[in-house]
């Protein structure tokens, strides 16, 4: 299998890669350098509760995972031991982002519950929905049999 | 009411009424830099009409109020993030030192159960060799060691925890003790129309705090207020604050209690939420994973150990030599739980190394049973695992419980600076705002006073007027 070129892929990260390191790892640098980036935009994006800075910064992540994939091929460790802990440094810190982008995502989540209930109004039910799509007094109704007792009164 | 007189009465309510919101301006600028500080304004109204027909002619200004801006949607928000960092931060911080514990180094399970395996490998190659043997009872007592050190330190931070939520319990008594005085202050402040804006700041704050120490629900009342824990335990009502206890359970932890009814496992956010989740869920759940390790390996060497033969060609199994039942040599011995737990007691129980069963048939030469026990480096002893990646598993899970906590730590600090700077761009103090007030104030209370100046010219000339006349 042909290595893809990772300029094809995504064009490198302004910062200046370490020189030392194999062509691959600068790529896989270059891919977190942007991850981080993406994913730090995302968090202030979700703060600001900026949709659609939300949504530009997931299909960049999405983009960068796809990318990351190709280059996370198993395989022997770079024999560099500095670019290792260079590429692993990067990977802890995005893995802390995709966290507590995470768990932003988790609070807005809830926000969200929240405000869908207040618009819903107070006549909602906050009590789980029910099942098949019956509304639970009906169907509490149908059990007890009193609907077929009422029937006829409607008529 | 009037002529000149009441115009006197107008321009003086205006002169009182700039006044007063000049004071409240004074006040807003005193506390730019005071924490929790919400600004105040002014409630300027018109004074009631009179109607002397056909006109109705106002009356003035009345300072009805001094508000302070707050936002309660946004303080509740605050108080539930707080809450939710408060046991993040617990729980990150317990975790991160348990962490400690398993950090891969020369004294660590991980590394004492690969060098119990690697002696044991060493012996199988000269299995009379007697350092082997002293080599193989030296890895396995270092690995009982490092048993025994985990174990003992989870529980040693379970005690230190105990001592945290004791410590945390003390400081929710003491501010909902201070939250109830501040009620009475601020009801008997608004019972007789009066600001009580300050007290309100401070039982914020004070709020803010309590939050995270524990989770707490702010219910308004009437002109004062009720906070509860998430399960509806009442903290403070009114003006009067219900104290929470600890109470020694059998095993040696600390209970919470309120009102005579056991509320821990009710707890579940703030600092005592955090503290109470590494306390009795993280750790246990540790301790049984060590203990679990613990056992399972040690059996296992066991159940090798007592199905060979010893340096001197006896077996060490139930039965010696002529079928006669005997003690069996076992390797290792632990206390199994309900007791010490395995983790805590697991030591080495022979300290003869000729007592090593490295022979699988009595023969001085035979490495048989040595070479089962190395084999069981990678059986799948434990759940389906070997030691090995059972423990590597058990380490794994911990990093990431630990590292899911900073996360939640670091989004709780992110949305807290957020709503913060929310609060001070609604409730803080701006400088160039407050200037441009006391600028309008200060034009408006000159204006009443040239006003009171004319009136008085007015009331001069027709004093002069009705001289003359009279």
């Amino acid at each position: 299998m042909t290595q893809p070129n990772p300029n094809d892929v995504l064009p490198l990260s302004s910062e200046p890669l370490r020189a030392a390191c194999p062509e691959i790892a600068q790529a896989k640098r270059s891919l977190l350098t942007e991850l981080e980036a993406s994913l730090e935009s995302g968090q202030r994006a979700l703060l600001a509760r900026d949709v659609a800075g939300l949504e530009q910064s997931s299909g960049e992540q999405m983009r960068l995972l796809r990318a990351l994939q190709i280059f996370w091929q198993p395989g022997p460790a770079q024999d560099d031991p500095a670019c290792n802990a260079e590429l692993r440094a990067l990977q802890m810190r995005v893995l802390h982002l995709g966290r507590v982008q995470a768990a932003l995502l988790a609070r807005g989540q809830r926000w969200l519950r929240t405000i869908a209930n207040l618009v819903t109004g107070p006549a909602t039910n906050y009590a789980p929905s029910a099942s098949n799509g019956v509304p639970l007094g009906h169907r509490n109704l149908r059990a007890s049999g009193e609907e077929e007792e009422r029937a006829p009164c409607r008529d | 009411m009037s002529g000149l007189n009441a115009s006197l009465a107008t321009a003086l309510s205006g002169l009182t009424a700039e006044q007063g919101a000049l004071q409240a301006t004074t006040n807003n600028v005193a506390n730019v830099n005071t924490p929790g500080y919400s600004r105040e304004v002014p409630d300027l109204v018109s004074s009631d009409p009179i109607v002397v027909d056909p006109l109705t002619l106002g009356t003035g200004v009345t300072l009805k109020s001094i508000d302070s801006i707050r936002d309660p949607i946004l303080e509740s928000r605050i108080q539930q993030e707080t809450q939710t960092q408060g046991q993040s931060s617990a729980l990150a911080s317990a975790l991160s030192q348990t962490q400690v514990n398993f950090t891969s180094g020369t004294g660590d399970i991980g590394t004492a159960i690969s060098n119990f395996f690697n002696s044991v490998n060493q012996l199988s190659t000269s299995p009379a060799d007697l350092s082997l043997r002293q080599g193989v009872l030296t890895a396995a007592g270092n690995l009982a060691s490092s048993f025994n050190v985990a174990a003992n330190n989870l529980t040693a931070q379970r005690s230190s925890l105990d001592g945290s939520v004791e410590q945390a319990v003390g400081q929710i008594n003491q501010l909902t003790t201070q939250i109830a005085q501040l009620n009475g202050q601020i009801a008997n402040l608004q019972n007789v129309g009066q600001s009580a804006g300050t007290f309100v700041d401070q039982r914020t704050q004070l709020i803010d705090q309590l939050s995270a120490l524990v989770d707490v629900s702010v219910i308004p009342t009437d002109n004062t207020l009720t906070l509860t824990t998430a399960n509806g335990t009442p903290l403070v009502a009114g003006h009067q604050s219900f104290q929470l206890s600890t109470q020694l359970d059998p095993s040696g932890t600390q209970h919470i209690f309120a009102q005579g009814s056991d509320i821990t496992s009710a707890l579940v956010s703030g600092q005592l939420g955090g503290l109470l989740q590494a306390r009795d869920q993280q750790l246990p759940a540790l301790q049984t994973q060590l203990d679990t390790l613990a056992a399972g390996l040690a059996t296992a060497v066991n159940t090798v150990q007592t199905g060979g033969y010893d340096l001197n060609g006896n077996p060490t199994g139930a039965t010696d030599s002529k079928g006669n039942p005997q003690t069996p040599v076992t390797f290792f011995k632990f206390d199994a739980p309900p007791a010490t737990g395995a983790a805590a007691s697991l030591s080495v129980a022979i300290t003869d190394p000729a007592k090593i069963a490295a022979s699988s048939d009595g023969t001085v030469g035979s490495n048989g049973n040595a070479e089962a026990m190395y084999g069981l480096s990678n059986r799948a002893l434990i759940q389906g695992q070997s030691p090995t990646d059972y423990y590597s598993g058990l380490v794994f899970n911990l990093g990431n419980d630990a590292a899911s906590a900073n996360a939640e730590q670091s989004a709780s600090s992110l949305v807290l600076q957020q709503l913060n700077d929310q609060r001070s761009s609604i409730s803080g103090v701006s400088l160039d705002q407050e200037a441009a007030n006391m600028v309008q104030y200060q034009n408006a209370y000159a204006a009443s006073a040239q006003v009171i100046t004319a009136i008085n010219d007015m009331m001069y000339a027709a004093i002069n007027m009705t001289t003359l006349t009279g």
